[in-house]
């Protein structure tokens, strides 16, 4: 069975690009525009691995992994942030709320990406 | 700073006219000291009564008249009265008795004490030797009318006399009126302002300066600057001005220029000495406090809007890298060489905006004071080696030699890893963009043993830098005009980032450089 990725962003431009290359790698992607929407996701199909945006309406990505920490059933699902920010405060704070990996988009290209992503689950 | 330069030399020249004036006043005047002695006489009494200016000078002047004459009464009057008249014998130097009138006017200091005083002494029958009855007649008719003739010159003497006092009286008042100037501009101005004499005791505090610090000027005045350190409210400042906190009376308070000192969130000074001197002597130090608040805030909220619209900025930005990408490498349907060349040089243009991005984040946070350093121990030599592994394409690619040249072991630096190869990046950067084809690059890492530190150049032989420019070049957005007509690509930045790096690392970095022939960059960092 193909291994779920959560795709946590609401840039549309981004989420086709992944969409794209995930699937292309044999990944099921699941989607979801904003910190609320993924953690419902999170909680109902139960992700291999979560690709977390951090500049998001309604929940930013930063209150989503909080939010994950503070629940059982979700803390063991692995991140990856994905930000534009990059911000040395920001990085340490990702770091803090227990992220497997974090990339900053402008210093990434799509591929790239895929690679990280192989390295935490493998295919 | 009371006594102007203008005001001095003025005195000086009326000082100088005034005694040139009456040296060669035509009748015969001393000046007495208000003990009087006589202080100095002119070449007129020389020539009336035969005496050298050395052998009266010093005298008591009651010495040179007959006993008996009116000078114990002049003596008593001029104190009180200023303006005497009398008659008395004169005893000339070759013992001759001759009458005289005398004409005595006081002389008053800056204070209003007694100075001492002019005295005229008019011989009545100069030029009379002798007479004979016969032409007494004629004679007394003539002296008559020379006394006449006297009298008016002593009239006129004493006028001279008069407006030579009224012109010491007018310096006196130009000089206080200067000081009255000065010290209104001291109490009015907009900036604090303290000033120390070399003592370092406070002798003066203007009233914007009591308001910052909320103090009475009399709380102060006076005060060395071992008791204004215990006044809470002065504390941080005398801390800037001594870098100590227990100051001492001898040590010179220190230099300051443009130093941020915080007194609330409301309320950010910076803080600046100058040397006072009074005719090339230093008489002590004047401290001023410039309020910086508004410029703070503007800077804050500049900095933010740009660090808000940097980020903003990023997003689109990665989008279109992403979408290029995904099309170059084939993943939307295979493309044309010329549809490829087209969108290589698109990602070409946004990875530029990107790094120009990144620039100004790194000024920002610079300037936020948000960035942070992470030491850790590394080769020079490794990290610059991998510098020009990385631009040795680009190098070769417009025939630039290079050379690297290392001494054979090199100790381990302490430095942030990530900056100082930002350092190294605009370093090569530069050389490289400003270098012409065929030109040369060199690459020096020195250890200096003796001062214990590393010091890294690199010369080029690019277009160097304008003598009149030179001063600007680490300030933000500055670009030569010679790098803007070849290269018209640079955010201005690089070397404003360059020169925060190396000083948050307490190294120092500097430049040679000549138009049309090429720049050397240096800096140095401490291995203790």
């Amino acid at each position: 069975m193909a291994k779920k990725i959560l795709l946590v962003e609401d840039e549309e431009l981004v989420i086709r690009i992944l969409e794209k290359k995930l699937s292309e790698e044999g990944y099921e992607v699941l989607l979801a525009r904003n910190g609320k929407e993924g953690l419902e996701v999170m909680r109902k199909e139960k992700p291999d691995l979560v690709l977390m945006d951090i500049v998001m309406p309604k929940m930013n990505g930063l209150e989503t992994m909080e939010a994950m920490n503070n629940d059982p059933e979700l803390k063991e699902f692995p991140v990856i942030v994905i930000s534009n920010s990059g911000e040395p405060v920001e990085i340490e704070r990702i770091k803090e709320l227990g992220a497997k990996d974090w990339l900053i988009k402008t210093e990434f290209d799509p591929q790239e990406i895929i690679e990280k992503v192989i390295e935490q689950i493998g295919k | 700073m009371v006594n102007s330069p203008k005001t001095n030399s003025q005195q000086e020249t009326s000082e100088e006219y005034l005694y040139d004036f009456w040296k060669s006043l035509p009748f015969p005047l001393c000046y007495v000291d208000p003990l009087h002695f006589v202080l100095d006489i002119n070449e007129k009494l020389e020539q009336v009564f035969g005496y050298t200016q050395v052998e009266i000078a010093g005298e008591d002047i009651e010495k040179f008249f007959k006993e008996g004459s009116s000078l114990e009464e002049l003596k008593k009057e001029i104190l009180r009265k200023g303006l005497v008249k009398k008659e008395a014998i004169f005893l000339a130097k070759n013992k001759k008795e001759i009458p005289v009138s005398l004409l005595a006017i006081a002389r008053k200091d800056k204070q209003g004490y007694f100075n001492g005083y002019f005295l005229g002494i008019d011989n009545i029958y100069e030029n009379e030797e002798t007479y004979s009855p016969l032409e007494l007649k004629g004679q007394i008719k003539e002296k008559t009318r020379e006394l006449e003739a006297k009298l008016s010159e002593l009239k006129n003497s004493r006028l001279a006399l008069l407006n030579m006092l009224e012109d010491a009286e007018e310096s006196k008042k130009d000089v206080e009126e200067e000081r009255e100037r000065t010290l209104s501009i001291i109490a009015n101005f907009v900036d604090g302002l303290l000033n120390f004499n070399m003592e370092n005791e406070l002798i003066l505090i203007n009233a914007e300066a009591e308001k910052i610090f909320s103090l009475k000027n009399q709380e102060v005045t006076g005060k060395s600057i071992t008791e204004l350190a215990k006044i809470s409210s002065l504390e941080s400042l005398i801390k800037i001005l001594s870098d100590s906190p227990k100051p001492t009376k001898t040590k010179k308070i220190k230099e300051v220029f443009k130093k941020e000192l915080k007194i609330s969130e409301r309320l950010i000074l910076e803080v600046s000495t100058i040397p006072v001197a009074r005719e090339d002597e230093r008489t002590g130090t004047l401290v001023i406090l410039h309020d910086v608040t508004r410029e703070k805030l503007v800077e804050k909220l500049k900095t933010e809007f740009v660090s808000i619209s940097a980020h903003q900025l990023r997003t689109p930005l990665s989008a279109i890298k992403w979408t290029i990408k995904m099309l170059t490498d084939g993943d939307l349907g295979e493309l044309n060489q010329g549809q490829k060349d087209f969108l290589e040089k698109i990602y070409i243009s946004n990875e530029r905006m990107i790094a120009l991005i990144n620039d100004l984040l790194d000024v920002t946070r610079i300037e936020e004071g948000r960035y942070v350093y992470e030491l850790t121990k590394v080769s020079f030599v490794d990290l610059i080696q991998k510098m020009v592994d990385s631009y040795e394409n680009e190098f070769r690619g417009k025939e630039i030699k290079f050379s690297f040249k290392k001494p054979r072991t090199v100790p381990k630096l302490s430095v942030d890893v990530e900056k100082i190869n930002l350092v190294f990046q605009n370093l090569f950067d530069n050389a490289l963009k400003y270098t012409g084809r065929g030109g040369k690059v060199d690459i020096l890492l020195k250890h200096n043993k003796k001062e214990k530190e590393i010091v890294f150049s690199i010369k080029d032989t690019g277009i160097g830098i304008a003598k009149d420019q030179q001063d600007r070049i680490y300030t933000r957005f500055f670009r030569g005009g010679n790098a803007l007509k070849i290269e018209t690509e640079g955010s201005g930045l690089g070397l404003y980032i360059a020169k925060n790096i190396i000083d948050a690392h307490h190294g120092k970095i500097w430049f040679e450089s000549e138009e049309g022939k090429g720049s050397t960059f240096s800096f140095s960092l401490s291995l203790k």
